[in-house]
C-alpha cells in the first residue's frame, strides 16, 4: 500500500475516532427535553475535546505503521497544534456552561459532587499541561523534567475527563457511549504501557555498546557504538533514533538523534551519531559516555530519506548539526556508487562550529558533489557566501534542472521555516520538500 | 512534510470539529436555537429554590417531573434521581432529598 494511500488511512481513521463520541450522543432516542443550545454546544465541545486528547499520546507513540507516511516531526507538530485544539474545545465547554453553572464553584476540584470534582480537575491539569509546554523555554524546565510533567498531567487529565463524563451521565448514560469513552481510555493506557514498559524491555534484550566518543569540534561529539550480540539495526540514510542512555531502557533518558552513518552496512555494524551539546543530556551526560558503556537505540524512525522521496538530483540544504543526516545521504550514495548530482549548502554560525568539514571536502572527489557553505559571521578573508540561506544565494546556485530535484532540509526550526517559504519562491514544487525537526515541547 | 501543511490541516480539522459540535447542538435541540439563556422554572413547587439553585440552570421542573413519571414505578424513578443527583449535582444529599421528594409529591398529583 503507497505511503500516501496508508496517510489518508490513518488521517481519516483520526478524524472519525475524534468525532465518534458526539455521533454515538446524536443517535437514539432524546434523553430528556430540548435543553439551550449553548448548552449542548457545550457539551459537544467538551466530547470532542475528550477526544482530542484521548488520541494526542497515540501521535507520539512511535507506532511506526501511523508515523511512516508523515514522519516523526510532523506528528509531533499535528500533536502540539491539537493539543491547543483539545484545549480550545475544553474552554469553550467550559466557558459555555458558566451561564447555566449553580456558581463558580465550578472550577475548585476539592468542592462539589464527584462530576464537578472531576471536571475542575481535569481543567486545571490541562491548563498545566499547557503552559507547560508553551513556556517550557521561559520557565527553564529541563526536558526530563517537562517529559515527567507533561505525561503525569496528561494522564490526569484523561482520568479525570472520563470520570467527570461517566459520572455527568446524561449522553453518556448509553451504553454505546460509556463503551467507546472507556474503550479510549483503555486504548490510551494500552499505548502508555506499551511505550513506557513493553517498549523498553524489548530494547533491553537489544543493548549497544559505545565504541568510541570522541570531540569533533563545534561543540558536537561522535559516538560510535555497536550491537551486543544482535545484528543491530537497517536504516535508510537521513532517519534518526532514540538513543537512550542510563542503567536500563526503563529508567533511560531517550532523545532523538540522527544516524550519521551509511546506510551501507559495515562489517561490524557500527553506528555513528554525531550529538550538539545543547543541554544538561548532550552537554553533560553524553560527553561521559566511555568506550564500553551500554545505551540502547530504539529506531529507525524518520522520513527524511532519498530512499523514500527519490529524484534526479538532491539538493541538501544543512544548519549547523543539520548536517548529520545529509553526511549520511552523502555517504551511504558514496558507497552505493550513486553518480545523481548532489549540492550541499551548509550553513553556520562561523568556520569553528562547522563538523565534518575535512570529510565533506573529500566526498567532492568521490560524488557528483558541490558544496557551498555559507557563514552568518565569516572571518575578513572569507570569499564565499555569508549571511543567511536566502532566494537569491538559492537562485546563484541552484542547478538548471533545479525544479526536478528533491531537497531535504534539517536545522533550527527558524531556517527551515525559512527555506519551505524561499524554496517554493524559486519555484520548487511542495512535495519536493522534505524537512525534519525536533523541537520538543 | 511541509510544516504549514501540517498546519491547515490543523486548522481544517478543528474547524470541522467546531461545525460538528455546533451541528449536533442544532440537531439535539431543534427550536432552541433562539433561546440564548436558560429558563427560570416558573412551576411553584416546595423546594423551588433549592431546584432554582442546582437543576435550574440546565432543566426545567417538566422534563424533571416526565422522567419521574416515564415508568409507573414512582418509587424506582425517584431513587434513580436521588442517586443521579448525588453523582451529578453540587448539593448536599439533604438537598437532593427534598428536591426529589417535592418532585415526587407533584408528580404523584398529577
Amino acid at each position: 500500500m503507497g505511503l500516501l494511500f496508508r496517510g489518508i488511512v490513518w488521517f481519516s481513521v483520526y478524524v472519525l475516532l475524534v468525532l465518534l463520541p458526539l455521533a454515538l450522543a446524536m443517535l437514539g432516542d432524546p434523553i430528556a427535553a430540548a435543553r439551550p443550545w449553548s448548552l449542548e454546544f457545550a457539551v459537544a465541545g467538551g466530547f470532542i475535546a475528550y477526544a482530542i486528547i484521548a488520541f494526542e499520546f497515540a501521535l507520539v507513540s512511535r507506532l511506526r505503521a501511523a508515523s511512516e507516511p508523515f514522519g516523526t516531526d510532523s506528528l509531533l507538530q499535528f500533536h502540539a497544534q491539537m493539543g491547543v485544539a483539545g484545549m480550545l474545545f475544553l474552554l469553550l465547554h467550559v466557558l459555555l456552561l458558566l451561564p447555566h453553572a449553580a456558581s463558580a464553584s465550578m472550577f475548585n476540584p476539592f468542592a462539589g459532587g464527584v462530576a464537578a470534582r472531576s471536571g475542575a480537575l481535569a481543567f486545571w491539569a490541562l491548563l498545566i499541561l499547557g503552559v507547560t509546554s508553551a513556556g517550557r523555554s521561559r520557565l527553564r524546565l529541563r526536558y526530563e523534567t517537562w517529559q515527567w510533567v507533561h505525561a503525569s498531567a496528561a494522564l490526569l487529565v484523561g482520568g479525570s475527563a472520563l470520570v467527570h463524563i461517566l459520572a455527568v451521565g446524561h449522553y453518556a448514560s448509553r451504553t454505546a457511549l460509556r463503551v467507546i469513552l472507556i474503550v479510549y481510555a483503555l486504548a490510551f493506557v494500552a499505548l502508555l504501557l506499551r511505550y513506557r514498559i513493553i517498549r523498553p524491555l524489548r530494547l533491553a534484550r537489544l543493548p549497544w555498546e559505545v565504541v568510541s566518543n570522541t570531540d569533533v569540534g563545534g561543540d558536537t561529539r561522535s559516538l560510535v557504538v555497536r550491537p551486543v550480540d544482535h545484528p543491530g539495526l537497517r536504516f535508510q540514510p537521513g532517519q534518526f533514533v532514540w538513543l537512550a542512555t542510563g542503567a536500563r531502557p526503563l529508567t533511560a533518558q531517550q532523545h532523538p538523534i540522527t544516524i550519521a552513518s551509511s546506510a551501507e552496512p559495515d562489517e561490524a555494524h557500527h553506528i555513528e551519531l554525531a550529538i550538539k551539546a545543547f543541554g544538561d543530556w548532550s552537554g553533560n551526560v553524553v560527553p561521559q559516555l566511555h568506550a564500553g558503556a551500554r545505551v540502547w537505540l530504539d529506531g529507525p524512525y524518520g522520513a527524511l530519506t532519498p530512499d523514500r522521496f527519490p529524484g534526479q538530483g538532491f539538493v541538501l540544504i544543512a544548519g549547523g548539526i543539520g548536517i548529520t543526516p545529509m553526511l549520511s545521504i552523502l555517504r551511504t550514495m558514496r558507497d552505493r556508487d550513486d553518480v545523481r548530482p548532489v549540492v550541499l549548502i551548509y550553513a553556520a554560525n562561523r568556520p569553528e562550529r562547522m563538523v565534518f568539514r575535512d570529510e565533506l571536502t573529500a566526498l567532492q572527489s568521490e560524488l557528483n558533489l558541490r558544496i557551498v557553505l555559507v557563514y552568518e559571521s565569516p572571518p575578513p578573508d572569507w570569499r564565499g557566501e555569508q549571511g543567511l540561506v536566502t532566494t537569491e544565494l538559492l537562485r546563484r546556485h541552484l542547478p538548471k534542472q533545479y525544479k526536478r530535484f528533491q531537497y531535504f532540509v534539517c536545522g533550527p526550526a527558524q531556517m527551515m521555516d525559512l527555506l519551505e517559504d524561499e524554496l517554493l519562491e524559486v519555484g520548487v514544487p511542495a512535495a519536493q520538500i522534505c524537512t525534519e525537526r525536533f523541537n520538543m515541547g | 512534510m511541509h510544516h504549514t501543511i501540517v498546519t491547515r490541516v490543523s486548522i481544517v480539522l478543528t474547524t470541522l470539529c467546531l461545525c460538528a459540535a455546533a451541528a449536533f447542538a442544532w440537531l439535539v435541540s431543534p427550536g432552541a436555537v433562539a433561546q440564548a439563556e436558560p429558563t427560570p422554572t416558573s412551576t411553584p413547587v416546595a423546594s423551588d429554590a433549592l431546584f432554582a439553585k442546582y437543576c435550574g440552570g440546565c432543566h426545567t421542573q417538566e422534563e424533571m417531573l416526565a422522567v419521574l413519571r416515564k415508568s409507573d414505578d414512582l418509587a424506582a424513578n425517584a431513587a434513580e434521581m436521588q442517586r443521579f443527583l448525588e453523582r451529578h449535582g453540587r448539593s448536599s444529599a439533604e438537598e437532593d432529598a427534598q428536591i426529589v421528594a417535592a418532585l415526587r409529591e407533584q408528580a404523584a398529583r398529577k
